[in-house]
């Protein structure tokens, strides 16, 4: 879990970010505007990530519902905006894209894999994290596919803030593609 | 005095790993291969450097689909000194693509359009324990054909698990339909060991293009029709599916011997939430037969699959993972007249085993007509006057299954021969 100084580092990082420049039509101006509920790490071409894509769809559809976004932050180094673009399009993702080539965000939140998830409330000091791990069981590890996904952690954190309840909790390590240093 | 200098062996260069990496990688993750991104370009390695090291250190990648495709601890080591240091020189040369094996078309199948693999898995009713769709192909067989070889392509190379082939008289193939309407079937192998119906292999993720063993072949009786059960895992995009399959024949002059089914099966097996152990299934074979290839059927509860002859173990897959199915070729295996076979399959419904499916285990029984688990050997009888005989004995074999009671870990069947006099 994030330390203070850490929650107003990510602070800075969710207040300075841009929207990409993008033409994709999931991505509007003013959504840059929007408060941070929650983000997750991607990269283009891992599948156990882009398997997920249904399920994170559905939770930034939410997030666009309740007038705040998912950050879709892209740790790998040389990918372009254009890429990006392509890959939330292809996969019908919501959310905003976050190019992070100097791993700010991937060192920020001490992510590991692709897809790794976060949920946040901003609180007065800065903003904290209340969830950090799997998007849900669909994978128990790498090459260890279930049908479908029974549990589903990413989505229950988003839930309970909803909800009003704050207190952080670590779900079960996230499975996916290793983010290269 | 000598100096004694520590001498470093200089780091593998690509030239070291360049072969390994076409032969083992490159053949599948390469474009429009079954692997979800290429690996054609050293930067396709140094980008993701340290995961792929991570599978190669775990056995995941190169993928195990039967022991002997395994990398060494040779092989492995010096991948990964080569991973980790990847020479700048390098940075922008290719991996050769191997030539695709060689492979004639004699004759298309085809499936029929309109079936999409969705963007993600679903309940379904038969709890099963793959995606599953069955397909009809088209057209049915004009005349006894003879395959030498297979060819699966379809638009969803990177969906698909495996295709499970058999050949029906039109009437087996409906078993299922009741329970699931809108699709076109389900377990089309129902009775295949009572009706003229016959297993045709498995093409999977690694042998889309597969070659009987010269001197064998799958027979296709004439008028009968092609089906198969495809596996597949959605990859977040829906993708519209269909597929051909093409078929080499053994050209008509040519010896050869029809592949007959003996199915090594348990029909019905249960285990308490936590039990593991090993079921066997043993069975002594009436007439001697060589078994160029065989087929496996088992689920995630499974770790280790063991095909035994006279006690010496013939085939072995360890950590069996039920998404890298196919048919698997032997090396040579002639079985003697009353030689003991024995498939064992070592199970594990406890947490301990990373594949289960519930968390925490549950008791659970399986039960299939042709087999819950089972190893199914492709076999040709040695005397070609007892190819008939194979026959014969399937289909005993089957209805001998019908009668199993439900097998547990650790028991054992008694060995038994069911060839009439
Ligand atoms: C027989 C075909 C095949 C071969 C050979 C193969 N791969 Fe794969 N690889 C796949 C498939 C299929 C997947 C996707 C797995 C999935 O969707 O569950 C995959 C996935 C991966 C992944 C992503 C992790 C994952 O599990 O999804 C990496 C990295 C990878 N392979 C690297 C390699 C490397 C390196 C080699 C050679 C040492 C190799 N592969 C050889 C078929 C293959």
């Amino acid at each position: 879990m994030a330390s203070k100084t850490i929650a107003s580092l990510i602070l800075s990082l969710i207040s300075g970010c841009q929207a990409l420049n993008t033409t994709g039509n999931n991505i509007h101006r003013h959504e840059a505007e929007l408060p941070v509920l929650c983000a997750v790490f991607l990269t283009p071409d891992c599948p156990i990530a882009n398997a997920m894509a249904p399920s994170l769809r559905r939770i930034g559809e939410f997030a666009q519902a309740s007038n705040k976004k998912m950050l879709l932050i892209y740790p790998r180094q040389g990918l372009t905006s254009k890429e990006i673009e392509h890959h939330v399009k292809a996969y019908g993702l919501v959310g905003q894209p976050i190019l992070d080539p100097e791993h700010r965000w991937v060192k920020a939140l001490n992510a590991r894999v692709t897809p790794e998830a976060f949920v946040f409330t901003q609180a007065d000091d800065g903003v904290q994290v209340i969830y950090q791990g799997r998007v849900n069981d669909l994978f128990r590890g790498v090459g260890n596919r279930q049908e479908q996904a029974r549990n589903h952690e990413f989505r229950d954190a988003i839930e309970r803030v909803n909800s009003g309840d704050y207190m952080p909790r670590s779900g079960p390590a996230a499975v996916g593609c290793t983010i290269e240093p | 005095m000598y100096h004694r200098a520590v001498i470093e062996p200089p780091p593998p260069t690509f030239e070291d790993v360049r072969n390994l990496l076409s032969q083992n990688c490159v053949i599948c993750h390469v474009e429009k291969g079954p692997a979800p991104f290429e690996l054609t370009q050293v930067e396709d390695y140094r980008k993701r450097s340290s995961f792929i090291g991570s599978l190669i250190q775990e056995d995941r990648m190169p993928p195990h689909l039967s022991q002997k495709d395994r990398w060494t601890d040779l092989e492995k080591s010096l991948v990964l000194q080569w991973l980790q240091a990847i020479s700048s020189n390098d940075q922008h040369k290719s991996v050769p693509i191997p030539d695709p094996p060689k492979f004639r078309s004699d004759q298309t199948f085809v499936t029929p359009k309109g079936f999409t693999i969705p963007s993600e898995g679903g309940e379904r009713w038969h709890q099963g324990d793959r995606d599953i769709r069955t397909f009809r192909l088209a057209p049915r067989v004009e005349k006894t054909l003879r395959v030498q070889a297979w060819r699966f392509e379809s638009t969803a190379q990177r969906e698909v698990e495996s295709v499970a082939l058999v050949h029906d008289d039109g009437t087996v193939a409906r078993y299922g339909d009741l329970q699931e309407p809108e699709t076109p079937g389900y377990e089309m192998t129902g009775d295949m060991g009572l009706r003229p119906a016959g297993f045709l292999g498995v093409l999977g993720i690694g042998n889309p293009t597969f070659r009987i063993p010269t001197g064998y072949h799958f027979e296709i009786p004439e008028s009968h029709e092609i089906d198969f059960e495809l596996r597949f895992r959605p990859s977040g995009l829906a993708r519209a599916f269909s597929a051909t399959l093409d078929a080499e024949l053994v050209p008509q002059d040519h010896l050869s011997r029809a592949l007959q089914l003996v199915p090594l099966s348990i029909r019905s097996w249960r285990a308490n939430a936590g039990e593991s152990g090993t079921i066997h299934r043993i069975w002594k074979s009436p007439i001697s037969m060589d078994v160029p290839l065989l087929s496996v059927r088992a689920g995630r509860r499974v770790k280790d699959v063991t095909l035994k002859v006279d006690d010496r173990v013939v085939f072995q897959i360890h950590d069996w993972d039920p998404h890298w199915q196919q048919t698997w070729e032997t090396t040579n295996l002639r079985v003697a007249k009353n030689a003991k076979l024995e498939a064992i399959f070592t199970v594990d419904n406890s947490d301990q085993n990373p594949r289960n499916p519930e968390t925490p285990p549950k008791d659970i029984q399986f039960g299939r007509r042709t087999g819950a688990l089972g190893v199914w050997l492709h076999a040709a009888a040695c005397e070609p006057d007892e190819t008939s005989s194979l026959q014969i004995l399937r289909r005993q074999m089957f209805t001998a299954l019908q009668t199993d009671g439900v097998m547990s870990p650790e028991q054992t069947t008694p060995g038994q021969s069911v060839l009439p006099n």
